[in-house]
């Protein structure tokens, strides 16, 4: 071979080696923000976005943990001790386990906000019955078992004050330890369990940012254990954490058993340590992948590289299908001249190469077809093994053939046992070649085919440990709060309006809660009463300062008459809050995540939390026709997302196909070039036929796996009709680089993610099939 | 001989013999099955010239409950326990409060352990000095909590085998004085009584 294309490519590999070593050396390559996996929206509303947004900062900077124990002072110690762990860690941008209220503060707040947050029951009171609410005033104000209010009697004649800390506070099950300003709730077995909050930087990506986070989490943990507290936690940040380390644990365990098993084999097969050498086309496959999707994307997806390193098998295809004929000894084959001793290097991949190229050109175009999804990670692996194909193709053809100048075929079992298997396959044919087995495949077929259930679920995504989401189900119980994926959005084109919707939302849904399809609701409206409700209140108190009468019972008290007045004129005149100015102060904290603010010019927008949803579908229905209100529901609608780009990767491969057979007319007429292309196509069909069988649902993943599965098919049945060697020699190709395709499958197969398990169960199903009908196409000795 | 003599009146001298300690005093309170009579309770705000003024009668379980009744200025049954605190509508017993508050529970531990003095029940959250005979006792307490030091200046006990007074001096200056008289314990109960706590 002409040293050139050889030199240059060298070079060029050694630019790339640069390249990467720079770019692993300069940057954050490694990307394992899950949510980065998810298409780009095509139009997005703006209300709707900032709705995710927000939701999703707060659910991803959150990390929740509860220190609980049957001892109340050993969970409050225990959660004091893992606070302090916390602060000093650094993981956390900060780190909430007590309040210690400024109490100058507070009072300055109640005091503001004591009218605008004035529940509805009292508000109408005022209207309907004042004496009523006078009368309640004056009994709580001599109550000596009240509970005491930051405000002074005197700060708050009027008793507005009274109900400001319970509004503020919408998680009512929370409940706040004065002695050392810590939040607990008592579960029913009296356990008490201490809340711990701690908020990760905004600005880190959630799981850079928290490197330390999962050995943090579990030092707390056993710390905890060690004095006999029990702990439990949950946040985004963990899972993400939690499945990075869960993914990069499995790629190298992967990696390892796979490259173990597969040089096992090879060793066992050619009896040479030189097939080690065929680890060279690997790694220049993975460099040039790797070096492509950086240099294309700027990062790599942890889930691209789980995917990319089940390539291994792939790429060793070609340096199998050069390197298999040499163990068949001429002996047992008159035919073929390049099989067994006669082997050589160089020779040997003349005499592939043309059919290494086309079923690398069809390869790579489904590959390059896949470009062109909105699916990032989908684009990601199509450039990663689009290059890595044609990387360990370069380094196949013009690396090897020196390495292997002085290889020594010898004779080993493999060769003979592929004669014999290609008899067998050949009586297994003529069998088979009868209607009745037809008949019964068909119908294996078609049953298998109609049971297949194309779905997709994001939930597959990801691997959550039961246990941790047993803690979340536990934590949201203890909470009392139970917020799901689904939530509404409302809008209007001013916080009054906004606010009045957000009422009106409220008791739309008021009937689901009724019929116990929703346990319950959480929105603005349940906080702040509109300005125009401040107003008209407002007016009401300068009426009933005119009205003594109404207050009778606090002039019962002891209170004078001049008091009272004053304090009711003065509530009327003092300046409403809006929505925004009553978010503001401290106490209002916990109503602000639902207040989206002004997303638009003239479109304010707000959250509503629906707790304990049991029954969507109806919910959505009730809520349909009241304008400017959105169901949102990410799941669903990623969902919708992934089943749309399912489909459109499926007509792009039918699109490939279509390049393909063209491509296969030309090189081999139209009988041969059907043929070839029926191999990939039936072993597909097949595919999801079994998956239908096995009740796997043909997700995006699957589908991921199948176009796959043909670029396999193709390659096989191209080597199968095209190649010059004998017929079991070729059997002995493709069965070897079935196995070593399998075997990496087959470890994907097990993943822990239900969609890289998927995506590994239908390629190893694939390339059964694939094998089978390639051998189909080998011609009777 | 004299030596001996003037140890033994020292000791007997000694303020620390004669100690009347806040467990004898917890023990003593906590002595009658319950307590009964009638209660004033005056609460001097700054800025009104006359104390706003409730009387009416209580009964006291150590350890179950508190029934407050109040007959002036007007009539209002509060029953205390440790599971919440709840009014008589003229039928049954509702919440006395619309809403849940914060810190509900924190009050009304602290009334039950200042009425049956339970004293280790208080010590967590004040600073207790005992002073007097167990015949007339007077209890400090200082607060020792970050809340209760923003709640209270100081709360002070005073009695004999009962309290017979109580006064909370707030810390935004307020003052509470609540006294007890015609104090009888072990009495039986009214059935109204019975049947609430």
């Amino acid at each position: 071979m002409n040293p050139k294309p050889r030199h240059l490519y060298t070079a060029f590999m050694l630019l790339l080696c640069l390249f990467l070593a720079y770019m692993l050396a300069a940057k954050n390559w490694l990307q394992t923000d899950l949510t980065a996996l998810l298409p780009q929206e095509q139009q997005p509303d703006v209300v709707l976005q900032a709705a995710d947004e927000a939701n999703e900062a707060q659910l991803n900077t959150q990390v929740v943990l509860l220190a609980g124990s049957a001892d109340a002072e050993k969970a409050f110690q225990a959660a004091a001790e893992i606070a302090d762990l916390w602060r000093k860690s650094g993981v956390f941008a900060e780190v909430d386990s007590s309040i210690s209220p400024d109490l100058e503060q507070v009072r300055g707040d109640m005091q503001r906000l004591g009218l605008a947050v004035l529940p509805h029951e009292q508000r109408q009171q005022l209207f309907e019955d004042p004496q009523q609410y006078f009368q309640q005033r004056a009994e709580a104000a001599v109550n000596p078992f009240a509970a005491p209010s930051p405000l002074s009697l005197e700060q708050d004649w009027l008793g507005f004050g009274r109900f400001v800390s319970a509004r503020a506070q919408p998680q009512s099950r929370l409940q706040w330890n004065a002695d050392n300003g810590m939040l607990f709730t008592e579960d029913e077995a009296g356990k008490t369990w201490v809340w711990l909050r701690g908020k990760l930087p905004q600005t880190n990506n959630i799981a850079n940012g928290s490197e330390g986070l999962l050995p943090l989490l579990q030092q707390s943990r056993e710390q905890a254990a060690k004095a006999g507290v029990e702990t439990l936690s949950a946040g985004g940040a963990v899972y993400a954490a939690a499945s990075k380390a869960a993914a990069s644990k499995e790629s190298r365990l992967m990696s390892a058993a796979g490259l173990l098993l597969t040089f096992t084999l090879l060793l066992w097969v050619f009896r040479s340590v030189r097939v080690f050498w065929l680890v060279v086309p690997l790694a220049a496959g993975m460099l040039t992948g790797l070096a492509a999707a950086l240099a294309v994307f700027g990062e790599v997806h942890i889930l691209t590289i789980v995917i990319g390193t089940s390539l291994v098998g792939m790429l060793v295809d070609f340096p199998l299908h050069w390197l298999a004929p040499s163990v068949f000894r001429p002996s047992e084959n008159n035919r073929a001249l390049t099989d067994g001793i006669g082997w050589q290097a160089e020779a040997a991949m003349r005499e592939v190469r043309p059919t290494f190229i086309i079923s690398l050109l069809i390869t790579v175009a489904g590959y390059a077809l896949l470009w062109f999804t909105p699916l990032p990670v989908l684009r990601q692996t199509a450039v990663f093994s689009g290059f890595a194909l044609l990387g360990a193709f370069g380094a196949t053809l013009l690396w090897l053939p020196p390495l292997f100048e002085r290889y020594q075929a010898k004779p080993v079992p493999f060769g003979g046992w592929m004669g014999r298997l290609h008899h067998v396959s050949n009586r297994v044919k003529a069998r088979l070649h009868r209607r009745g087995w037809w008949i019964v495949g068909a119908l294996l077929l078609v049953v298998g085919l109609w049971r297949s259930d194309w779905r997709d679920d994001i939930r597959q995504w990801v691997s959550i440990s039961p246990v941790m989401l047993a803690e979340a189900q536990q934590i949201n119980q203890l909470s009392g709060s139970d917020f799901g994926g689904q939530y509404l959005v409302v809008e209007a084109d001013s916080e009054d309006a906004l606010l009045h919707k957000n009422a009106e939302v409220n008791r739309a849904l008021q009937p689901f809660i009724a019929q116990q399809k929703l346990a319950g609701v959480q929105s603005l409206d349940q906080f702040i009463a509109p300005v125009a409700e401040q107003q008209k209140l407002q007016n009401r108190l300068r009426e009933l300062a005119k009205l003594p009468e109404a207050w009778q019972p606090m002039r019962e008290i002891g209170v004078p008459r001049n008091t009272v007045r004053n304090a009711l004129n003065q509530a009327a005149e003092a300046r409403p809050l809006t929505l925004s100015d009553g978010l503001k102060p401290i106490l209002a904290e916990a109503w602000r995540p639902l207040y989206l603010g002004q997303v638009e010019s003239g479109r304010y927008a707000s959250i509503i939390r629906l707790n304990g949803l049991h029954d969507a579908a109806a919910v959505q229905t009730g809520i349909k026709n009241l304008a400017g209100v959105h169901w949102a529901d990410k799941r669903s609608h990623l969902n919708e997302l992934f089943h749309h780009t399912r489909n459109q990767a499926a007509w792009l491969k039918l699109a490939s196909y279509v390049l393909a057979w063209l491509l296969l007319w030309r090189m081999f007429g139209t009988k041969r070039g059907t043929q070839v292309l029926a191999v990939p196509l039936a072993a597909a069909v097949a595919t999801v036929a079994v998956l239908g069988w096995l009740g796997v649902p043909i997700s995006l993943f699957a589908m991921f796996g199948l176009l796959l599965v043909s670029a396999i098919g193709v390659d096989y049945a191209v080597y199968a009709v095209a190649a010059k060697h004998s017929a079991p020699a070729r059997l002995g190709g493709m069965l070897l680089a079935a196995l070593t395709t399998g075997i990496s499958f087959v470890l994907l197969g097990m993943s822990s993610t239900p969609a890289v398990a998927a995506f590994g169960l239908t390629v190893a199903v694939g390339v059964v099939f694939n094998l089978w009908l390639a051998a189909w196409l080998l011609e009777k000795e | 001989m004299k030596k001996l003599i003037f140890a033994a009146a020292l000791t007997l001298a000694s303020p620390l013999l004669w100690a009347f300690s806040t467990a004898e005093l917890a023990q003593t309170l906590q002595k009658p099955a319950n307590v009964q009579g009638a209660f004033t309770q005056q609460r001097y705000l700054k800025s009104l010239t006359q104390p706003m003024t409730t009387n009416g009668q209580f009964v006291l379980i150590p350890k179950r409950g508190l029934l407050w009744h109040m007959q002036k200025p007007f009539e209002n049954r509060l029953r205390v326990r440790a599971d919440g605190i709840m009014q008589w509508n003229g039928k049954s017993w509702v919440a006395a409060n619309p809403s849940k508050m914060n810190g509900q529970s924190q009050q009304i531990r602290l009334f039950l352990d200042l009425l049956g003095g339970n004293t280790q029940g208080l010590e967590k959250q004040f600073d207790l000095q005992l002073s007097g005979s167990q015949q007339k006792w007077t209890l400090r307490l200082n607060p020792k909590t970050a809340l209760m030091k923003q709640i209270f200046n100081h709360i002070e006990i005073s009695g004999d085998s009962v309290v017979r007074r109580i006064e909370l001096n707030e810390k935004q200056g307020d003052r509470t004085v609540m006294q007890f008289n015609q104090v009888q314990t072990g009495k039986e109960l009214d059935a109204f009584a019975k049947q609430a706590l």
